[in-house]
């Protein structure tokens, strides 16, 4: 039985930028098994982008619903959506956003720490996800001793080190040359066969969208076609 | 908390050098306050100890009525049969000293020269330790044998004396007669008191008494506690005790309150400095963390997107301050604290200090040095740092995840 991670509800969102008012999303729905690979394509300025914020908790809709594993997630407090973001939900930035002041090991086991995770248990997931990603030669470097795709590749085991219900990844591949991208699209697409882990990722690249298990396309705030 | 901990610290030394110029500000700012704290403290007491001992005493005792025209020195205004009042306040609690005092308005004659000066009548045994005693610059300290007389270094120079010579003492009694009697210099006091060493001669009790007909009386009985906090319980016990004997009591507090009162409005000022100073620290600091967030908004980003709450985002920051303010907080107490120890010993001399200011005062300060002003000027750099953190800390905590990531 498949069972939908989440499920948007006709939602909108609209943000106001100095004296106009910006309709990014204008009723969108949209339903994700666990286990799906899947990518929000469409150019920029589609909304995307504001779909998996809305998505990922970071930002709340202006009208509709979006559950998440059940829950309701749309009209929770910023610290109630903190709390689901730190359980549930792990994120691939473009930039890949690693805290420069800590190691890659260190930034790997932030998450558990701030799940309270006890020491022996984060060292044996930390070291796992670090080898797995081929990446544990750089365990002890700090971001800016490494290449993007490496600290892509970190930023991915950070993402995975809680195991979450879902994995977010807008443009992942943007700031890597595309040799490096499509590495990383296919690390993401093994760990999805492999682990099962639920992926949602955006892009513009359609060498990328073609790793998608369903690609839904996005135009104006609105979804084209899935 | 602990990975909170290690965040802040090394987010502190990821820019060393704002770190390190915040951290010397809090310190210097510390080393500064201190400082003047410790010193005026130092001052202040040293000031108060000396106003006791040269003028007030802890508690003075006259016959009704003296006090309001003590200016006079009102010779009819007199405690009668001093004796056994003496001996009954020696035996009160945390008394120390009984000094009967005769104070006397009196012409000093040389026979080319004459002077009016302050009359003191005193007991060399009792006030041995006393200011004039122990002050003795030239010549001997009275032994008791009467007829000999002490007087002020700078009033020997005016009259062209010193000692051996004889003078002419001519005062008026409480009758009104004209009364005289000559006394030989025994010795010349400098206190290093100009009030005093100008205008202050001295004789035994019983010449002054002989000099002005006031056998078994005093203007005045001075007393010195163990404790100059209890001069308040102890003037209520003597004001009760001698309720029926027409005397009049008075603390230290109330003889030298125009006195205290210009310390106490200048220990406002010093607070006020200190005041202005922290806040020029604090503002610093405000400055530095908010530059702080500003410059990591993305990073605030990603640690929401991690799932810190605000809180915790709030937290972070706030223990940078407070690691912050703890280092500075340690060198400005240790610098601070050791420049107090040392000028608490060594002391730092101004000359003629007490040839400009009118009243008693030595001419070598000393600071006071105590852990609890170490304690208290830490842990007040700590609620500074944390007070000051606490604006750009709400700020960092108030970023939306979506527009904090945006952030470049």
């Amino acid at each position: 039985m498949s069972e939908a991670v989440v499920r948007v509800e006709n939602v909108t969102k609209e943000y106001t930028l100095g004296r106009t008012i910006v309709k990014a999303l204008r009723g969108v729905s949209l339903e994700i098994q666990r286990g799906e690979f899947l990518c929000v394509a469409g150019p920029s300025g589609s909304g995307k982008t504001t779909l998996l914020n809305l998505i990922g908790c970071l930002d709340k809709p202006t009208s509709g619903r979006i559950v998440l594993e059940g829950q309701d997630v749309s009209r929770l407090s910023a610290k109630e959506l903190a709390w689901v973001r730190r359980r549930r939900l792990g994120f691939v930035f473009q930039n890949f956003n690693l805290v420069p002041v800590l190691t890659a090991y260190e930034n790997v086991e932030l998450p558990l720490l701030l799940l309270g995770v006890s020491a022996a248990e984060r060292r044996r997931r930390v070291y796992e996800l670090l080898e797995s990603l081929g990446i544990s030669d750089f365990a002890y470097h700090r971001p800016d001793e490494m290449s993007g795709g490496q600290q892509q590749r970190v930023s991915i085991a950070r993402a995975l080190v809680t195991e979450p219900a879902l994995v977010l990844a807008d443009e992942p591949t943007a700031n890597l040359d595309s040799e490096t991208g499509k590495a990383i699209i296919e690390l993401m697409h093994d760990l999805n066969t492999k682990r099962g882990t639920t992926f949602v990722f955006s892009t513009h690249d359609p060498k990328v969208m073609e790793r998608a298990s369903r690609l839904v396309h996005i135009r104006d705030g609105l979804i084209d076609h899935i | 908390m602990w990975v909170f901990l290690k965040l802040a610290a090394r987010n502190l030394l990821r820019n060393k050098r704002r770190s390190a110029i915040t951290f010397v500000a809090i310190g210097l700012g510390l080393v500064l306050v201190l400082f003047f704290y410790g010193f005026i403290q130092g001052v202040d007491k040293q000031f108060t100890d000396n106003f006791i001992k040269a003028q007030t005493g802890h508690i003075q005792i006259h016959a009704q009525g003296y006090q309001e025209k003590a200016r006079l020195m009102p010779v009819d205004i007199a405690i009668k049969d001093y004796q056994s009042v003496v001996q009954k306040l020696a035996e009160l609690p945390y008394v120390k000293n009984v000094f009967p005092r005769l104070r006397f308005p009196v012409i000093v004659s040389t026979g080319s020269e004459s002077l009016g000066v302050l009359g003191l009548g005193f007991d060399p045994q009792a006030e041995r330790d006393g200011v004039i005693a122990t002050k003795i610059a030239q010549g001997e300290y009275l032994s008791g044998k009467p007829g000999y007389a002490l007087i002020g270094a700078q009033l020997a120079k005016d009259l062209k004396v010193s000692v051996g010579d004889l003078l002419t003492l001519v005062a008026t009694t409480p009758k009104g007669a004209l009364n005289s009697i000559d006394v030989e210099i025994r010795g010349v006091f400098a206190t290093g008191y100009s009030q005093i060493d100008n205008s202050v001669l001295a004789l035994a009790l019983p010449d002054a008494q002989k000099l002005l007909r006031m056998a078994g009386q005093v203007t005045e009985i001075t007393l010195m506690l163990n404790d100059a906090d209890q001069a308040e319980s102890v003037a209520q016990a003597i004001r009760t005790q001698f309720r029926n004997d027409g005397l009049e009591v008075h603390t230290w507090r109330e003889l030298g309150a125009a006195i205290f009162e210009l310390l106490e409005a200048r220990r406002q000022l010093m607070a006020l400095i200190s005041f202005v100073v922290i806040l020029i620290a604090t503002l610093g600091i405000v400055n530095t963390m908010l530059m702080s967030v500003f410059e990591r908004v993305r990073e605030i980003g990603t640690l929401m997107a991690l799932g810190m709450t605000p809180g915790e985002i709030r937290v972070l920051f706030l223990l940078e301050s407070a690691i912050l303010g703890a280092a500075g907080g340690l060198m400005g107490v240790g610098v601070g604290g050791a420049l107090l120890k040392y000028f608490s010993v060594v002391g730092i001399t101004i000359t003629q200090a007490s040839q400009f200011v009118n009243v008693p005062m030595g001419t070598t300060f000393y600071a006071e040095f105590s852990w609890g002003t170490l304690a208290m000027f830490f842990v007040l750099a700590q609620v500074v740092a944390v007070l000051a953190a606490l604006y750009p800390a709400y700020i960092a905590s108030r970023q939306e995840p979506v527009q904090a990531l945006r952030h470049v």
